[in-house]
């Protein structure tokens, strides 16, 4: 009787575990591709993209890009090169990865200044 | 007994690890169709892009004049860069009360983007058509004096202001203006 109620314990107790582990698995997963490097550089280069397709000269914006900061810096990106406006071919090239990148185009032709300052980058359209 | 029992357990536990696998196929199917498929700008940029041009066409609500030229160009007019060849751009203009059109259709960039607008699809170009009414304004000379009655041929479309240095004409039009964005694999 009691090996019975024994083995019903062990039985429970690792039914349990296998859940926790299956569903820990499953949430560390999609937590991974949420915060993915390719999807922040994406989303972080067409907000850039269409803030310049919107902007008249002498607008000057600045954007909040801490989680995007805080992404390039995990993996080794400088803030400096994390984020490039191309003037001449009117690009946006967003940087979070050692050997990723994403750029976005905007029909906007103008000259885009930009900088950085903390967490903030700060656009100057002329 | 007992082993048939130990039999029947070994195979609901076969059961429950297809359960599991079914349910974490789902779950991986779900999240990377939704953080996998891109995030899709298309139709927020091609309503800026219309919002740009009609914002480029007026000042307080005047048609500028340059639109009627033989030779208009928007792209310079509007210091805009097309050389992705991912946009277009249809501009109409009618009038407000006859409907008749005041200049041929114009179109920019890549007019057979907009041939798509209407229809639904991930894998077409993406399209924001924008209505706006507008007024034309039109200097008379002092020839044409308000004596001769120029100024009243339709009072609901034509209202002048009298002024003895310069004298509008106003014209009620409707500015039609359809921007199109292509950029497939960037977002879908």
């Amino acid at each position: 009787m009691k090996n019975k109620k024994a083995n019903i314990l062990h039985e429970q107790i690792i039914f349990i575990i296998l859940n926790v582990v299956f569903f820990s698995v499953m949430i560390v997963f999609i937590y991974l591709q949420s915060s993915s490097t390719s999807l922040i550089e994406e989303g972080t280069a067409k907000q850039i993209a269409l803030l310049i397709d919107s902007s008249k000269p002498g607008t000057e914006i600045q954007i909040n890009l801490q989680d995007f900061f805080k992404k390039a810096g995990e993996n080794e990106v400088a803030k400096e090169k994390s984020i490039e406006i191309d003037n001449e071919k009117n690009l946006v090239v967003a940087k979070a990865g050692a050997d990723s990148f994403y750029d976005y185009g905007y029909f906007n032709d103008v000259n885009v200044e930009y900088k950085f300052e903390e967490d903030y980058l700060v656009l100057v359209v002329k | 007994m007992i082993k048939n029992k130990k039999a029947g357990e070994r195979v609901l536990s076969i059961y429950l690890f297809i359960i599991y696998i079914i349910v974490a196929i789902g779950i991986v199917s779900g999240v990377l169709l939704v953080y996998g498929s891109g995030l899709d700008v298309r139709e927020a940029e091609a309503g800026i892009l219309s919002d740009r041009v009609i914002d480029c066409l007026t000042e307080q609500g005047v048609l500028n004049e340059s639109v009627f030229d033989k030779n208009f160009n928007l792209l310079e007019f509007c210091n805009f860069d097309f050389s992705e060849e991912e946009y277009g751009v249809g501009i109409e203009l009618s009038d407000f009360n006859s409907g008749e059109k005041l200049k041929e259709n114009m179109d920019f960039g890549r007019n057979d983007f907009l041939e798509f607008c209407g229809l639904k699809g991930d894998k077409i170009p993406k399209c924001s058509e924008k209505e706006v009414y507008v007024l034309r304004e039109e200097e008379l000379s002092k020839e044409q004096d308000f004596s001769e009655g120029l100024f009243v041929t339709d009072p609901d479309s034509v209202s002048t202001e009298q002024n003895s240095e310069d004298s509008l004409k106003q014209e009620k039009i409707i500015l039609k203006v359809i921007g199109a964005v292509g950029k497939v694999k960037k977002n879908v």
